[in-house]
């Protein structure tokens, strides 16, 4: 069994995703539940809201396991950075398959065409916010002990202030960009800045996560 | 905190770690594995590691002891930890960790530290939760690891270890004091008196202390005193 798989076991046996799937799947619903405009400018709300939804799978997943089982986990993992990358694989899993259905729910119930160089976008879109959140997920995550009230308040924090902030990643630029119908280069620049963001965000989980283990 | 503590544990050796509680003899285990790192110095490891930690963990939900251990044991050229589990009188792999008691988890998880190796066994405290059958067996097994080429480090308080170990080390204070290798020597002072006689004086090692104890026991005699003599 691979590690990936052994984690999405888990976290599906202990029924914990069922909340922010639930979560996202009602706000996917309340977006089509009318016309929700052309496809990518409504498929940026549903991929700046799996952003926040991804740390929380994130944090899920790394809180799988109880201490010393997790400790077994640690050392059959030969260590930090693996056991983080496996966690980063399976809630890029996780969320992707919520993206999948996100843009499942929209082809179906949103009255537009979705040619697949639309359909690719979409997916981009989604996935650039998927890394975000799990960048957001290292920093608000085992083995950094940060408790789940102070979780929240950090993952609500950054969202809010992105979306005040319509200047800091990840979801400023790219809702200003693509809801916005801003040019192509805006809209790359935004993705650019978005996946920036997610990297310098798991760069610095893992680099805490290595000082603590 | 550990101090100082220099340490090597080569193929085939089992090195007991002693100490009072608090003494860190746990972090030093979790060092060892790979768990916790050190702030300081260094530590090198040869192949895989298995681990065994103190038990009381919640296991997770709905998940057979076999699942678990496929996942957790990947070496095909090592004793399969079915077999050892069933040498250990352990549960059914069908059973869900979480409905398993204490002794039968530590099985299990014993089962998966030595069957994890084989470069680098480290077991915390394995016959904690234990019944004395099975930590004859355990023992035994602990001891086959070590013969087969593993290194085994292990902290045990209950000297089930020793007749084993290819030396033992106390830590104090999270400093490590070098112990004399195990020697069959005198160890225990006990004073018992059998049913219906007179006291008398016995000088045992560990590992007849017990089955000593429990003869005089089980034959409704009394212990009067256990010193061990250092």
């Amino acid at each position: 069994m691979t590690a990936a798989w052994y984690h999405l076991r888990l976290v599906a046996l202990r029924q914990a995703v069922v909340a922010p799937v639930l979560v996202y799947l009602g706000l996917v619903a309340a977006v089509y539940a009318s016309d929700a405009g052309p496809p990518v400018a409504a498929a940026t709300v549903t991929a700046a809201a799996l952003m926040p939804v991804t740390a929380w799978l994130y944090r899920l997943v790394a809180t799988a396991e109880s201490p010393p089982f997790a400790d077994i986990t640690l050392v059959r993992l030969h260590g930090a950075a693996r056991r983080q990358l496996v966690w980063t694989n399976s809630t890029v899993l996780l969320a992707a398959a919520l993206a999948g259905a996100g843009m499942l729910w929209a082809g179906v119930a949103n009255p537009y065409p979705y040619p697949a160089r639309i359909v690719a976008v979409i997916a981009i879109l989604h996935m650039v916010q998927a890394f975000a959140g799990v960048g957001l997920g290292c920093l608000v995550s085992r083995p950094l002990p940060v408790r789940a009230g102070a979780a929240v308040l950090v993952v609500t924090a950054v969202v809010i202030a992105s979306l005040i902030l319509r200047w800091l990643p990840p979801l400023g630029p790219m809702l200003s960009a693509f809801y916005g119908n801003q040019t192509r280069s805006a809209q790359v620049a935004s993705l650019a800045e978005a996946a920036g963001f997610a990297v310098a965000l798991v760069g610095t989980g893992w680099a805490l996560a290595r000082r603590t283990t | 905190m550990l101090r100082a503590v220099d340490l090597r544990v080569g193929p085939g050796e089992l090195l007991v770690v002693g100490g009072p509680n608090g003494s860190g003899k746990t972090t030093l285990l979790k060092v060892a594995a790979g768990v916790l790192r050190p702030t300081v110095g260094r530590v090198t490891r040869a192949g895989p590691v298995g681990y065994l930690p103190q038990t009381g963990a919640e296991p997770p939900p709905r998940l057979t002891a076999a699942t678990w251990l496929s996942f957790v044991c990947r070496n095909s050229d090592l004793p399969q930890p079915l077999d050892l589990l069933a040498a250990l009188g352990g549960p059914s792999p069908a059973s869900p960790l979480a409905a398993l008691s204490g002794g039968s988890l530590a099985k299990v998880l014993l089962s998966a530290a030595l069957s994890g190796g084989p470069g680098l066994v480290v077991l915390d405290e394995p016959f904690a939760a234990l019944d004395a059958r099975s930590r004859t067996v355990a023992a035994g097994l602990i001891g086959q690891a070590a013969q087969q080429g593993s290194a085994v480090l292990a902290s045990d308080h209950e000297g089930g270890l020793t007749q084993f170990a290819s030396a033992t080390v106390e830590l104090t204070d999270g400093a490590l004091v070098p112990r004399p290798a195990s020697v069959p020597g005198p160890g225990w002072r006990l004073v018992v008196a059998e049913s219906g006689g007179a006291a008398r004086e016995v000088v045992v090692d560990c590992a007849e202390r017990d089955r000593t104890l429990l003869g005089v026991l089980s034959a409704g005699g009394q212990v009067l005193g256990v010193e061990e003599l250092r």
